[in-house]
């Protein structure tokens, strides 16, 4: 199985990321794309912005956000030995919008931001990464306090619906015109990380990846719970701690670049699992890493109504492929032996 | 012989409750001890303190010599393995797999499998009986195939000590006795020291080589199973619950029975009939003549004998019954 699976994955991947650059809302012959990427001239000037200033860091920031994404709700449902664990569950990624909305709502020269955009997104990063922080820390706090995974996951939820709830009270008293960018910038989008940003945007999703492929070995213990983990050597505190920044640290840099993008982390493990047939973190998260950066591309793709100039929202696509995906998890129960 | 693990006046606990205190023990290599105790006696709190899970609150645990609390995360891996009641997570990992896990407190940085770790796990997967069903998922196993995997996971982390929190709970009878059939196995061929916590007495008498009863407010009391039946410890053992432990069958039973019947015949027989008169609250007694007694020819033949002479004969054990509670 591993053996056809990787390479029909690494190919799908291939496959997708080529569509990506070819298509588009507009129209670009796929002959002239090839000329781009080749760094040829062309004659139409826009075209070579549209495929190298758009399309590609687009297609390279959904693969980046979905494989962090799934990594991460790889790693929750692991650690709290529950399938519909994911990264927006404990809270983290309420955490990051409550820091770009008070940036974003709040912030008195928005404008001189938003002229400065590079700057601009320093500061919303900066904000999502302490909003995140801050919500991973009471998530630590409580982690010591309360030894059972499952109070751990409710009070994830709990400090979630907290923080969504400070959030609404931002955005009733938030301006219109400051209220648009937010709400937009809500409903997801793998196009807003510019070239210029790209590298910095890689350098954190990258580094949170190998950190969490560091972690394999502690995740493969901890499929038989926490004492068994303990009695194979496994430092249970440290192991929570790193999972559970590690986990922040993705989920933030992908919220803080990409918007709140909902579903991918929970529903790719589950693809992930139910494709490879094992849950062998050796073997899974590999898979996971490319599953979700396939499926985040596959949602970028789809975002554009085929055959029409619409588009359509991330996070209306996300959900529309992703909660489906769910429904059909729990009702078939027999399907995932992760749950016995 | 040394002991491998030994306690000395151990106390055990949760920070605000205080559960045993002074508990002294001694746990050998290449025997089977059974924890025996009933609900809330505190055995899977000593068996988690003996396992490092939970701190001492007083006294010292001696593990192959050296204290317990000196112990890394790592080294412990390598001297005590278990088998705990936890729910896991492993329904998509085969046998194989599962019992590889075992073999992470040898393995590198990313637990991946040498050629002799394999080896390893093919050995102790052979050892429970699983070799064949190796590939065969956990989700897929029965109970007592589960079990056996488990116990091949803490084979395959090669300790001297294994721990089982009572591994044949949730087992049915034949499982139950397979399993302990393969513990006993391992205490004895590879000399290990094996530890279970267990509610079921009458399958410990005929396994453990030491048990070890632990009681509220009590002692931890150690010996052979048969000394401590003979000197009455079991028996006062289940004293206040209304059982009462048979000295002469060695089963459990409700309050002693009063009415006494007599039973002769076919031993066989004689000894099933005895078993449905304890049921029934009768107490199986030798021939006498100041009470009813029962002659068992065969098991389709039986004479009910009435204390005024009078002969009832009976075809099944049931007819004796119907007979003697009529009386």
């Amino acid at each position: 199985m591993k053996l056809v699976l990787y390479p029909t994955l690494i190919s799908l991947l291939l496959l997708l990321f080529t569509l990506s650059l070819v298509y588009g809302a507009v129209y670009i012959p796929t002959s002239s794309v090839i000329d781009i990427l080749l760094g040829k001239e062309i004659e139409r000037a826009a075209w070579q912005s549209i495929v190298l200033q758009s399309r590609l860091p687009q297609a390279i920031t959904a693969m980046l956000a979905g494989a962090s994404l799934g990594v991460s709700g790889l790693l929750l449902q692991t650690f709290f030995r529950n399938p519909l664990a994911g990264p927006s569950i404990l809270g983290v990624s309420d955490g990051a919008n409550l820091g770009v909305a008070l940036i974003m709502l709040f912030s008195v020269n928005l404008e001189h931001l938003n002229r400065y955009a590079a700057s601009g997104y320093a500061v919303t990063i900066l904000a999502a990464m302490s909003g995140a922080g801050i919500i991973l820390s009471i998530i630590l706090y409580f982690s010591f306090k309360v030894r059972s995974n499952v109070m751990l996951l409710i009070i994830g939820i709990m400090v979630g619906y907290l923080t969504s709830s400070l959030i609404s009270i931002l955005n009733y008293y938030a301006a219109a015109d400051k209220l648009r960018n937010y709400v937009i910038w809500g409903l997801g989008s793998f196009s807003s990380v510019t070239l210029e940003q790209l590298p910095y945007f890689s350098a954190c999703t990258l580094g949170g990846l190998v950190f969490a492929i560091m972690l394999i070995k502690p995740l493969n213990a901890l499929l038989l719970g926490e004492n068994y983990a303990a009695n194979l050597g496994v430092r249970i505190n440290l192991v929570r701690i790193q999972i559970l920044f590690c986990t922040g640290f993705l989920t933030a840099a992908t919220t803080a670049f990409c918007g709140p993008i909902s579903f991918i982390g929970l529903a790719v493990p589950h693809i992930a699992r139910m494709t490879l047939g094992s849950s062998d973190h050796k073997a899974l998260l590999p898979v996971v890493l490319l599953s979700g950066a396939a499926v985040a591309l596959i949602c970028n793709l789809l975002t554009i109504l085929p055959g029409t100039d619409i588009t359509l929202p991330l996070n209306a696509v996300t959900s529309l492929i992703g909660a489906p995906i769910i429904i059909y998890i729990i009702t078939n129960r027999r399907n995932i032996h992760f749950f016995n | 012989m040394k002991p491998i693990l030994e306690a000395r006046g151990l106390s055990i606990g949760y920070a605000t409750t205080l559960i045993h205190k002074d508990l002294n023990l001694n746990l050998f290599p290449g025997e089977l001890t059974c924890i025996l105790g009933l609900n809330g006696a505190g055995k899977t709190t000593l068996l988690r303190t003996l396992c490092g899970f939970l701190p001492a609150l007083e006294g010292q645990i001696i593990l192959a010599g050296k204290p317990l609390s000196s112990y890394t995360p790592n080294r412990l891996s390598l001297t005590i393995g278990v088998v705990l009641t936890e729910n896991t997570h492993t329904g998509d990992l085969s046998a194989h797999d599962l019992v590889a896990l075992g073999r992470h407190p040898h393995t590198g940085f990313f637990g991946v499998l040498k050629k002799e770790d394999n080896e390893i796990i093919e050995q102790s997967l052979k050892a429970v009986g699983m070799l064949h069903k190796g590939k065969l998922l956990t989700s897929e196993m029965s109970d007592g195939e589960r079990q056996k995997v488990m116990i091949a996971k803490a084979l395959s982390q090669e300790c001297p000590i294994i721990i089982l929190d009572e591994p044949t709970a949730f087992l049915d009878v034949g499982s139950r006795i397979e399993s302990m059939l393969l513990l006993r196995k391992l205490a004895k061929e590879q000399n290990k020291a094996i530890l279970i916590s267990t509610h079921d007495i009458e399958q410990a008498i005929q396994m453990a080589d030491t048990f070890w009863l632990l009681r509220n407010n009590s002692q931890l009391i150690c010996g052979t199973p048969e000394d401590l039946i003979l000197n009455g410890e079991i028996n006062s053992f289940f004293d206040k619950n209304n059982i009462t432990f048979d000295i002469h069958t060695g089963k459990l039973s409700s309050p002693a029975p009063t009415s006494p019947i007599g039973i002769d015949g076919d031993p066989l027989v004689a000894y099933w009939l005895g078993n449905a008169l304890v049921r029934n609250r009768f107490k199986p007694s030798p021939p006498g003549h100041n009470y009813p007694n029962v002659v068992c020819s065969c098991s389709r033949n039986f004479t009910v004998i009435l204390p005024n002479n009078i002969h009832i004969p009976a075809q099944s054990i049931s007819h004796v019954l119907n007979i003697l509670l009529a009386q």
